[in-house]
């Protein structure tokens, strides 16, 4: 029979933690940020590169996170049936949390309020933290 | 749906780890299926049928 993936193989204290499962889910999702702050550190030392080459520098981190999701699908996939229906219903709820948080700081600022849009990296960031929100509370209750 | 998945598998003796290793998934699905909160696919359910030789509805009860 074939190994399932758990969640708790890379959930860290989670008693079954597996450094090798977590590092090679994580690991495009690691390059991904590295080449976002080479490509953000580029970015701002050479302004002057041209449309093309800034265009290659700021979108090259796709590649990695792209891979990440390829990654991550393949490991949602491999779950067992409950845990594959409650990724994909945390997901959608963190998919769903930072378009209405993005939607919101962006009506917010087209009537005077000065805040932070949520970029490309802001939006990352938001999902995986309500990512992290929705899988606690669906942990608490299967458990 | 109710179901008496939590009496079959003390009547053979198995923990939910032992009896989540014997069908393939978490111990969590099985904990879920046996608390109620989670009613298993078809496929898992004739998994469950074939492990304890019990026809599907002698397992789980769909009026309840």
């Amino acid at each position: 029979m074939d190994k399932i993936n758990t969640l708790e193989s890379v959930t860290p204290l989670s008693g079954q933690y597996s450094c090798r499962k977590d590092l090679r889910l994580s690991k495009w999702v690691l390059v991904a940020a590295l080449t976002h702050l080479l490509a953000t550190y580029l970015y701002r030392s050479y302004p002057d590169i041209g449309t093309s080459g800034l265009m290659t520098i700021r979108l090259t981190p796709l590649i990695p996170f792209g891979l990440w999701l390829r990654d991550l699908a393949r490991f949602i996939r491999g779950l067992d049936e409950l845990q594959y229906h409650l990724q994909l219903k945390v997901w959608l709820f963190a998919a769903m949390v930072t378009v209405v948080w993005g939607t919101t700081v962006n009506v917010l600022n087209e009537i005077g309020a000065k805040l932070d849009p949520v970029g490309l990296a802001g939006a990352l960031c938001l999902m995986v933290f309500f990512w992290g929100v929705g899988t606690v509370i669906s942990v608490r209750r299967y458990r | 749906m109710k179901n008496h998945l939590r009496e079959l598998r003390a009547d053979n003796n198995w923990s939910q780890a032992a009896l989540a290793d014997e069908l393939g998934v978490s111990r969590q699905t099985v904990n879920a299926i046996e608390t109620g909160k989670y009613d298993p696919s078809l496929p898992l359910a004739f998994k469950l049928a074939q492990l304890f030789e019990k026809p599907i509805e002698e397992i789980f009860d769909a009026e309840g």
